[in-house]
Order: C-alpha cells, then structure tokens, then sequence
C-alpha cells in the first residue's frame, strides 16, 4: 500500500529585505530524503542575478565541494569549487533585476540522516526575467559534496534576500 | 488540510545487481524515481527495463564534465545515470528520474534522467551531472520495473532506490 509521504518540515519567508543568513536547526530526522524548494531574489546585490550559499550543513565546518553546469545569454560551460566554506547554489534573481521576479530552485539531500554516507546536495535553479533579452534566463545545474557522514540535522543559507523570498523544506518518505 | 500528491511506492536497498519493483499502482499520473546508490567496482550505471522489456530504447544525453552530448539508439534498457564506486570513496550517486505517462497504453513511453555523479574530490574529476531523455518504443502500461547496474556492478550497502506516484488530482 502506497504511502502518503512529502511533508512539509519548515519553511522561512523574508517579511522584508534583509541580508541575514537563514537557518534551520533541528531539522527532523523522520524522513528518507529532504526536498528543499527555493523562491529567492537576492539582496543585497545591485546585480540581475544572484546567488544562495549554503554551508554548516549538520553544524561541521568540514570543506565543501561543488561541481555545476550554467548557461546564462547563450553561454554554457561547467565549472568547480574545491575546498570551500559556502556552496555557490546559483542562479537566482538579484535585487537589480526586473521587479517582482524571483529566481527558482530544488534542491535534494538523498538519504539525508544516514551517519555512514557523505553528503550531497543536488541543485537546479534558474533565474527570469522578460525585460531583459539577453539574460532573461539563467540557470545553474550542480552538486555539492561534503567528506562527511554527519547526519544533516542544520543547514544555513546565506546571501539574504527581498521580502517575499522563502525556503521551505520537505521530507520525503 | 491540502492532501499531499506524492505517495512511496517502494523502497529498495539492493545488495546484488539488479532488483524488481512489481504491481506498481496505475492511479498516478507519473513516476518519480530517486536513486542514491554506490557499486562496489570501480562506477557502474544505472539500467532500467519496464515490464521486463529488452528492446526498443533510444535516448539523447548531456553530460557536464567535458561537456559530451551524444545519443543512443537500439539500446536494450533505459540507461540513466552514472553511479560512483571505488572511483569515489564513500559518495553515491543522486538522481532524479521522472516517468511520464507510465499508466497510458497509448502512448510509447518517455523518461527524463537527471544525475549527480560524484567526482574525486583530490582531482576533480569524473562526470559531473548529467541529463538524459530515453524513449522506449513500446505502449504497454507500465506495471513493473527491472533496475540494475548496467556493467554488472554489485550494489553496495547503503544504495537506496525510492519510487514514488505523483496522485493525478
């Protein structure tokens, strides 16, 4: 018998600008798989385009790794991080794009409370924008990778954002 | 109280090389396959065969490290994508596979891979991500699901496969 599963664990959403990082702690650890949807427009930045950085996944400061695909105006190309403190999760809209317009994105953690694997977050975002012919859509397609097997029990991402950004988290069963 | 549209179907954690999920419910709209999985050999990759069938597949791919685009035609499974092994101490894979349209006996059947392979870290390298659409000329309903490595790679512990229905309303 199936089993009803996708349940909301959390969710923040900015009542107004800020540049302060949000941070989920304690998040259960009652699910297989952890789903993060990702509504964000970026602030401060000044720029079209922005970015969300994640880190202190489980609370350790073990170095990050990320690996991505981008296309942004007819380019695309992949690229790398090595040895990082904070994942680039990108592209999203930043505070100088089109008003109102929000960047998307999921984010996945398989098997995100397993204490013997380590961890990887797959991403996919895309950032819109109909006044702008050359950069009207981007995106960023990736993984980011950690050498340890802490549970992820906390996750902080940073970069702040304009009123009516959120992320919300999901527990997959 | 909006209900939630996402029902587990099955859960599998394999340990040889291949695994069947059978009597899949046909009340959903589509299929969404999440796949965490690691081989024992050096990488392996995924293979899939609906209802056991063993010709028929086509499919296009890109692949983010060196940025490779090719296709496959007369192929005998779904080929998705790539899973780590000794290659990548301790990282499995993370992919997403969605199956459209696995109940409608009309239409020939369709899937969309997206995949994480994990690199070597010290280096860098390996494939990184990659997308394949697959096409499986065939209209019968998809009741089952046989997946395996398609190298012969043996899964190791820790390797989950879930499948879910995304409910039609």
């Amino acid at each position: 018998m199936p089993t009803n599963t996708y349940t909301k664990l959390a969710n923040y959403t900015f009542a107004s600008d800020s540049a302060s990082d949000v941070v989920f702690s304690s998040i259960p650890q009652t699910h297989k798989h952890l789903m993060i949807q990702v509504l964000w427009r970026q602030k401060p930045q000044g720029s079209e385009w922005g970015f969300m950085f994640l880190s202190n996944i489980g609370g350790t400061t073990t170095p990050l790794y990320n690996q991505y695909t981008r296309w942004l105006g007819g380019g695309f190309n992949t690229d790398t991080q090595a040895s990082i403190t904070s994942s680039n999760i990108f592209y999203f809209n930043g505070d100088g794009s089109q008003a109102l317009f929000h960047g998307n994105g999921t984010f996945l953690f398989p098997d995100y409370t397993s204490t013997s694997k380590y961890k990887t977050m797959f991403f996919e975002a895309v950032k819109t924008e109909t006044a702008n012919s050359t950069y009207a859509g981007m995106g960023g397609y990736g993984i980011a990778m950690m050498d340890s097997t802490t549970a992820v029990t906390s996750l902080t991402f940073a970069g702040g954002a304009t009123a009516g950004s959120q992320i919300t988290l999901y527990g997959l069963a | 109280m909006p209900a939630s549209t996402y029902d587990l179907i099955a859960t599998v954690s394999p340990t040889t090389t291949a695994f069947s999920i059978t009597a899949i419910p046909q009340t959903y709209t589509d299929l969404v396959l999440l796949v965490n999985a690691r081989v024992t050999s050096a990488w392996d990759i995924t293979a899939m065969q609906p209802n056991g069938i063993g010709s028929g597949y086509s499919g296009v791919y890109y692949e983010g490290n060196g940025n490779t685009i090719g296709t496959g035609t007369a192929e005998i499974s779904f080929r998705m994508g790539y899973i780590p092994g000794t290659n990548q101490p301790n990282h499995y894979s993370a992919d997403i596979v969605n199956i459209f349209n696995y109940a409608n006996a009309n239409v020939y059947k369709t899937v969309f891979s997206s995949n994480r392979y994990p690199p070597n870290q010290g280096a860098l390298q390996g494939f990184m991500v990659q997308f394949k659409a697959g096409l499986l000329a065939n209209t019968a309903a998809i009741t089952s699901l046989t997946i395996g490595t398609a190298n012969g790679g043996t899964y190791a512990s820790g390797s989950v496969y879930s499948l879910y229905g995304i409910k039609k309303e």
